[in-house]
């Protein structure tokens, strides 16, 4: 054991050195920019905005895509950076992609529900796109908590769905293994929703994913600690650090009923959930389902993704893990390659 | 602090002066009603508190609007405090080094010089290192002001932060080093250098966010204070009305010694009178809701206690496990040096301590105990808050504000509206749709009628015309 003071001091002085370099660096570093996939505002209502992506050539598919993002944080990690972009791999695949950016609900929202959110925005998406392409039915692609929108959605409105491919979707809640479905067993949602008057801010739900990882910050640093003195490096830490930062406030009502109704009841896969009048069949899912999980998910463990197949209607149903945690599958270097290829041919076989 | 804060602050610093100038006139119309001039001293105080109000609001116009244009100002301060701070780092980093180069050479004189010499650098790091970490924090408290929330300068300082730590942790684990270097650590020793109160300190840094007391004791102070004050204002009321009662009676000794009914009388009719003359001023002041808020500020001071109570149980849980992290870190430098596999650097060791913290506070978040503590501590906080609220909100709900629980009405309502209405749109546009649809198939159906009768085929304009007619229908 030789560790010492100097030992101990050079590594110390090594460390503030990249501190002091992170600051020349940062002063480098013009514009943190995320999102920048040219697309189109095409649909608009109260605080939703319904983007289309710009193609330069015609799209290769007969049918568009809807992507139907969480409302916890923002759209915006599907299209991060040019070279960790979901959506522009989607694209180049030949795609016509449609996506929903849900906006950010203020005081004025506070009263949306499940409802709203499903058979009011999401629904008027769906229409304006079948009228603009002259379809019935379009194809449906939805992350995380949109994915259980765009599940109960479909099960409503199964005639509007051509294809549909949830990933890393939580469906049952009832699942033990994930600290989020853990804590929210405990919580008092109506004193949480009442405490905030209505509007559930990011920040909060920030700090409750930050936990699921009690040593996050030291982790993050860390990283930040190597990337300082790399411009690219730092930038792209700081795309995703401002993605993370971006966290729309939530709308109470809609809010209380999905951590009530799902997290804590598990209604859902119980078939007992009612979203405005109508109850939930997850059997009406009769439409082909590629179902995508990440094999490393904290957030939503593998457990509470995979059992959909038992629950669905069709007999055309894909379960598709994917090696990384719930962020990764997106933005990671392997998900460029390998995601949206995956999912591009599974469409054209189904298009 | 950050930019939105400041303006909150603003306004309710504003409506805080609006209250205190709210009891300011309400005692000025007692003693005008007392000196017997109400009707016109009421109404120039009126004027006067509507003037206060005008000029506060005013005020706060001005002050968030300066708040915001400010920003701007904000972020070149912090452009122009970072590069201050920069110079002033390398001079202090060049001191540091001619002193550290000092010390290396010193290594080969008498081995107490070197150790002293160390030992002064050492001490001259430290203080060097605190007062710059202090003052980069405080250089990005500053921008912290002036950015959205969308960005998070805020990384930088929790950097800096960890940078802090690792010398704190540093400073704890080194005995432990120390004994491994002179052959004398073992689980047994480890004992004896662990140090609980350090450790807690840690632990503290570590999780700060469960370890922050001060803002509640300054809600109980508070709290506390309200109440005081509350019954200290019932005391001085009666006493006042006890030497009204003195006055009253000396004036009408008649009325007060004569028969118990005909004072009773005389009593309502006083007492009608006064409630006339006090009615603008009981306008201003409402016990009920005075009384309301003491009750509040009695739950939330009943809250405050538990939520104290629960805090230190979830503190206590992570203290517990942040000595399970010092066992185990023990005994990891125990097992690594004796397979030699200490290496130089304090970094690994810090990876090690931080992947052990993370096994175990994962498994202490998983418990059902700490889970509960958990919840029940945001579901306190909350309804302190909420409690705090409501109290504020009962303060000025006589001032010519909407209040939030106006505003709640208010958006259900157009929730409720915007829904109605949405829902009609899409039945207009369904019947809409229906409508041209049936036109459609009518007009196809009429001109299919009409090539038949041309073609002269009786039966065929017959059908065709029926389905025309039910197409319309």
């Amino acid at each position: 054991m030789n560790l010492n003071n100097i030992d101990f001091l050079n590594e110390l002085t090594a460390n503030t050195s990249k501190i002091v370099k992170g600051f020349e660096t940062l002063k480098e570093v013009k514009q943190v920019d995320i999102a920048t996939t040219p697309k189109t505002v095409v649909y608009s209502e109260d605080k939703l905005k319904l983007y289309r992506y710009n193609r330069d050539t015609k799209a290769t598919y007969k049918t568009p895509v809807l992507i139907v993002y969480a409302l916890v944080n923002t759209y915006q990690m599907l299209d991060l950076q040019p070279d960790r972009s979901y959506i522009k791999n989607l694209l180049d695949a030949g795609l016509d992609v449609y996506l929903i950016d849900w906006g950010y609900p203020k005081q004025i929202d506070k009263y949306l529900t499940m409802d709203d959110y499903i058979n009011g925005y999401l629904d008027n998406c769906v229409d304006y796109i079948r009228d603009e392409h002259k379809l019935d039915k379009i194809n449906i692609l939805s992350i995380c908590q949109g994915g259980t929108f765009s599940l109960i959605y479909s099960a409503l409105h199964p005639e509007k769905v051509k294809n549909l491919v949830p990933h890393v979707t939580p469906v049952d809640f009832s699942v033990n293994d994930g600290l989020l479905f853990k804590w929210s067993k405990d919580m008092d949602f109506k004193s949480l929703v009442r405490g905030f008057d209505g509007i559930i801010p990011g920040s909060f739900l920030n700090e409750g994913f930050d936990m699921l990882k009690p040593m996050m910050k030291f982790h993050k640093t860390s990283g930040l600690m190597n990337s300082l003195e790399d411009k690219t490096k730092l930038t792209n830490f700081l795309r995703m650090e401002k993605w993370i930062a971006d966290s729309p406030d939530q709308a109470g009502a809609c809010f209380l009923q999905f951590m009530e109704d799902l997290y804590q009841q598990n209604k859902l896969i119980a078939g007992e959930l009612v979203v405005g009048s109508d109850k939930v069949n997850l059997k009406n899912l009769t439409m082909p389902v590629l179902n995508i999980y990440a094999t490393e998910d904290h957030l939503v463990p593998p457990s509470a993704t995979t059992p959909l197949g038992e629950y669905v209607g069709t007999k055309d149903y894909e379960i598709y893990p994917f090696q990384g945690g719930h962020i990764g599958v997106f933005v990671g270097n392997r998900s460029q390659k390998e995601l949206a290829p995956k999912v591009a041919k599974w469409l054209k076989d189904r298009d | 602090m950050n930019n939105t804060n400041e303006i909150f602050e603003t306004i309710v610093e504003t409506q805080k002066k609006s209250i205190e100038t709210l009891v300011d006139t309400t005692s000025k119309i007692q003693e005008a009603l007392k000196s017997g001039n109400a009707v016109e001293k009421t109404t120039e105080l009126y004027q006067n508190w509507w003037n206060t109000q005008l000029s506060l609001l005013n005020n706060v116009t001005s002050q968030t609007k300066t708040e915001v244009e400010n920003t701007q100002a904000k972020t070149e301060d912090f452009y122009k405090k970072g590069y201050e701070t920069q110079i002033d780092a390398i001079k202090k980093a060049s001191d540091f080094n001619l002193n550290f180069f000092n010390t290396l050479s010193n290594f080969g004189k008498k081995s107490t010089d070197a150790k002293d010499q160390l030992q002064a650098t050492y001490s001259q790091w430290n203080t060097l290192f605190e007062s710059w970490t202090k003052s980069l924090n405080t250089t990005f408290e500053s921008l912290n002001t002036s950015y959205p929330k969308t960005f998070s300068p805020e990384l930088f300082q929790n950097t800096m932060n960890t940078n802090t730590l690792f010398l704190k942790l540093q400073n704890f684990y080194q005995p432990y080093f120390n004994a491994v270097k002179g052959g004398n650590f073992s689980a047994d020793s480890m004992k004896t250098l662990f140090d609980p109160a350090q450790y807690k300190k840690i632990t503290e840094e570590t999780f700060s966010n469960f370890f922050q007391g001060q803002n509640l004791n300054t809600l109980i102070e508070t709290n506390t204070k309200s109440i005081y004050d509350f019954f200290q204002k019932q005391q001085n009321t009666t006493k006042e009305y006890k030497e009204f009662w003195n006055v009253f009676t000396e004036k009408f000794p008649t009325i007060i010694s004569a028969d118990y009914t005909k004072f009773n009388d005389s009593f309502k009719n006083i007492n009608g009178s006064y409630k006339d003359l006090f009615e603008p001023a009981l306008k201003l002041i409402s016990n009920a809701k005075d009384k309301e808020n003491i009750e509040l500020a009695v739950e939330s001071l009943d809250k405050s206690t538990t939520y104290s109570i629960k805090l230190a149980q979830i503190q206590y849980l992570l203290n517990k496990t942040g000595e399970n992290v010092a066992e185990e870190v023990g005994k990891l430098i125990v097992e690594k040096s004796k397979k030699l596999e200490l290496t130089n650097s304090f970094q690994t060791f810090f990876n090690d301590w931080v992947a052990i913290n993370e096994k175990h506070y994962t498994k202490l978040y998983a418990t059902k105990e700490f889970s509960k503590l958990k919840a029940d501590l945001t579901t306190l906080s909350l309804d302190v808050k909420k409690n705090i609220e409501q109290q504020f909100e009962n303060k000025i709900e006589h001032l010519p504000l909407v209040v939030k629980s106006e505003l709640n009405e208010l958006y259900q309502t157009i929730h409720d509206l915007k829904k109605t209405i949405k829902a009609l749109e899409s039945k207009v546009n369904t019947t809409s749709k229906t409508t041209a649809a049936r036109t459609t198939t009518a007009t196809t159906a009429a001109t299919t009628a009409k090539t038949a009768t041309t073609a002269t085929t009786a039966t065929a304009a017959t059908t065709a015309t029926a389905t025309a007619k039910k197409a319309t229908v």
